[in-house]
C-alpha cells in the first residue's frame, strides 16, 4: 500500500461514512458483472457506519444481498451529491413506480410482472403502479475502442412522460425497465468473462436522465426480449461473476429491493428536510473507494475539492487508464486489493494514521 | 436524444487538483451544446484532458 499527498486530518466525530464506487460499462474485474462487488461492499459495510454505493455495485439480477447500512444511490444523484448539489435522506421505505418499455414480446412482460409480484410477496416491496411508455424508448449500446460501453437514446420523452405519471400516482422511487439493443456477440464475450457488460453504459444514461429530471431515487433493469431471455439461460456454465444472470434474468428483483429503502434526494439549498431520517452531505464522507484506473470521475474530482481521502484498488482492473498520477491527485491511498482496503478503513475509523502501520516510519524534524 | 461526445479541454497551467472539478465542469458547459448527464475523464497529458460525455439534446 502506498499513500501520497496531503493526509486527511481528524475524522468526523459522528458516523464513519464510506463511498464505494465501481463505474459501469468499464469491465471492472470486481463489480463489472452482476452484484460481484457485493462481498467487497459488505466488507466495507462491516467497518463503516454507512456505505454510499450505487446500483451497479450491488445489483445481482434477482439478488440484492447488500447489508442494511448500504445506501443505494443512482449514479447521476451520486455525482450531484459529490458536487454538493444534493444531500441524501434515509427513509423507512419507498413506494416504487415501475416504468416498462413498449414494443416487447409478451414473455418479456410476463417475466417483469412475475418478478414484481415475487418482490411484493417475498420482500414486501410497495408498488405505486406499473406504467408502460407510449412507444419504444429506442435505447442502444455503443462499444468504444477501449472496449467500454456507452449508450444512446432517441425517445427519452416517452420515458419521462411515463415517469411523470408514476410520480403523480404517489411513487417515491422509480424502477425503470427498458429494452436495450446490443450485439449478441458482446453478450457472449461478457458471459465468458472476456468483455464488459454491454448493457451497463446505456442503463446508466437512462437512469441519469430520470434522476436529472425528477430528483427521485431510481434504477434500471434491462427488459430482455424472448431471444435474449433464452440466450442468457442457455449459455452453459458461465463466468462465476455472471452466474446470477444465467440462473434467470429477473433483473427487476434487485432494483426493487434496492429502491425500497433508497435514500431520498434533497436539494442542498433546502434548509430542513421534511421529516424522515438522517441527512448526509458530501462533507460527511470520510473516504471513497474505487478502482485504481478510474480516477477521472466526478466523485474523485469532488474528493480533491473537499479533501476526502481516496482509496484506489489496484486489483480491481478496468479498461480505463486514469490512474491517480495522471491527474496529480493528492490524498490517495493505493490498496493492492480489498483486503488492504479493509485495513486502511479500520485505521481511519479509529483515527489511526494508516501510514503508521507501514515501514519505514518517517522521522520528524524539530523546526 | 442522448448521444455520446468525446471532447478535449485545456485546463489552466498548474491547476490544483482541488480546483479541477470546477474548472472541468465550467469548460464542458462552454464546449458542449446540450445538458451533460454523465462525464468521465479518460485521458490526461499535462493540462490537456480528454472527456467522454453523454449529452442530452432536447427537442424544441
Amino acid at each position: 500500500m502506498q499513500a501520497y499527498g496531503k493526509e486527511k486530518g481528524e475524522l468526523m466525530a459522528n458516523k464513519f461514512i464510506v463511498a464505494h464506487i465501481v463505474p459501469t460499462g468499464v469491465k471492472a474485474s470486481i463489480g463489472g458483472y452482476v452484484g460481484d462487488a457485493t462481498p467487497a461492499t459488505n466488507m466495507i459495510a462491516s467497518i463503516a457506519d454507512k456505505v454510499i454505493s450505487h446500483p451497479n455495485v450491488i445489483n445481482g439480477v434477482a439478488l440484492n444481498v447488500a447489508l442494511s447500512n448500504v445506501m443505494y444511490v443512482e449514479g447521476y444523484s451520486l455525482d450531484a451529491f459529490f458536487k454538493g448539489e444534493v444531500r441524501l435522506q434515509e427513509v423507512e421505505s419507498n413506494k416504487i413506480g415501475v416504468i416498462i418499455d413498449s414494443g416487447m414480446d409478451e414473455e418479456s412482460y410476463e417475466l417483469a410482472m412475475n418478478t414484481i409480484n415475487a418482490m411484493r410477496a417475498v420482500a414486501g416491496v410497495k408498488i405505486a403502479g406499473i406504467f408502460r411508455t407510449d412507444k419504444n424508448v429506442d435505447a442502444r449500446a455503443i462499444k468504444l475502442r477501449n472496449g467500454s460501453f456507452i449508450g444512446e437514446i432517441s425517445n427519452e420523452n416517452v420515458l419521462l412522460k411515463a415517469c411523470k405519471k408514476a410520480i403523480k400516482n404517489d411513487a417515491d422511487a422509480l424502477a425503470l425497465s427498458m429494452s436495450i439493443k446490443i450485439d449478441m456477440k458482446d453478450l457472449k464475450r461478457y458471459f465468458m468473462g472476456k468483455g464488459a457488460n454491454p448493457y451497463g453504459g446505456t442503463e446508466a444514461i437512462i437512469s441519469h436522465i430520470v434522476s436529472k429530471r425528477f430528483s427521485v431515487p431510481c434504477a434500471h433493469a434491462p427488459l430482455l426480449s424472448k431471444f435474449e431471455i433464452y440466450e442468457e439461460t442457455h449459455s452453459g456454465i458461465v463466468d462465476p461473476r455472471a452466474a446470477a444472470e444465467a440462473i434467470g434474468p429477473a433483473y427487476l428483483g434487485c432494483v426493487l429491493q434496492g429502491l425500497s429503502k433508497a435514500p431520498r434526494i434533497i436539494r442542498a439549498k433546502k434548509s430542513t428536510a421534511q421529516g424522515g431520517g438522517d441527512v448526509y452531505g458530501v462533507k460527511d464522507v470520510d473516504a471513497i473507494v474505487l478502482p485504481y484506473s478510474c480516477m477521472g470521475n466526478v466523485p474523485v474530482l469532488a474528493a480533491q475539492k473537499y479533501s476526502i481521502p481516496i482509496i484506489a484498488v489496484k486489483e480491481n482492473k478496468t479498461v480505463m487508464k486514469m490512474s491517480p498520477s495522471k491527474l496529480n491527485l493528492k490524498n490517495v491511498y493505493v490498496a493492492e486489493n480489498y483486503w488492504e482496503v479493509g485495513g486502511i478503513l479500520a485505521c481511519m475509523k479509529e483515527g489511526i494514521d494508516p501510514l503508521k502501520l507501514r515501514r519505514p516510519l518517517r522521522r520528524l524534524n524539530v523546526k | 436524444m442522448i448521444t455520446h461526445a468525446r471532447i478535449s479541454i485545456r485546463l489552466p497551467k498548474n491547476t490544483l487538483p482541488s480546483r479541477m472539478l470546477d474548472e472541468v465542469s465550467a469548460r464542458i458547459k462552454k464546449k458542449v451544446k446540450g445538458d451533460v448527464v454523465r462525464f468521465a475523464i479518460i485521458d490526461a497529458k499535462k493540462n490537456l484532458i480528454v472527456i467522454d460525455a453523454s449529452v442530452w439534446k432536447r427537442k424544441r
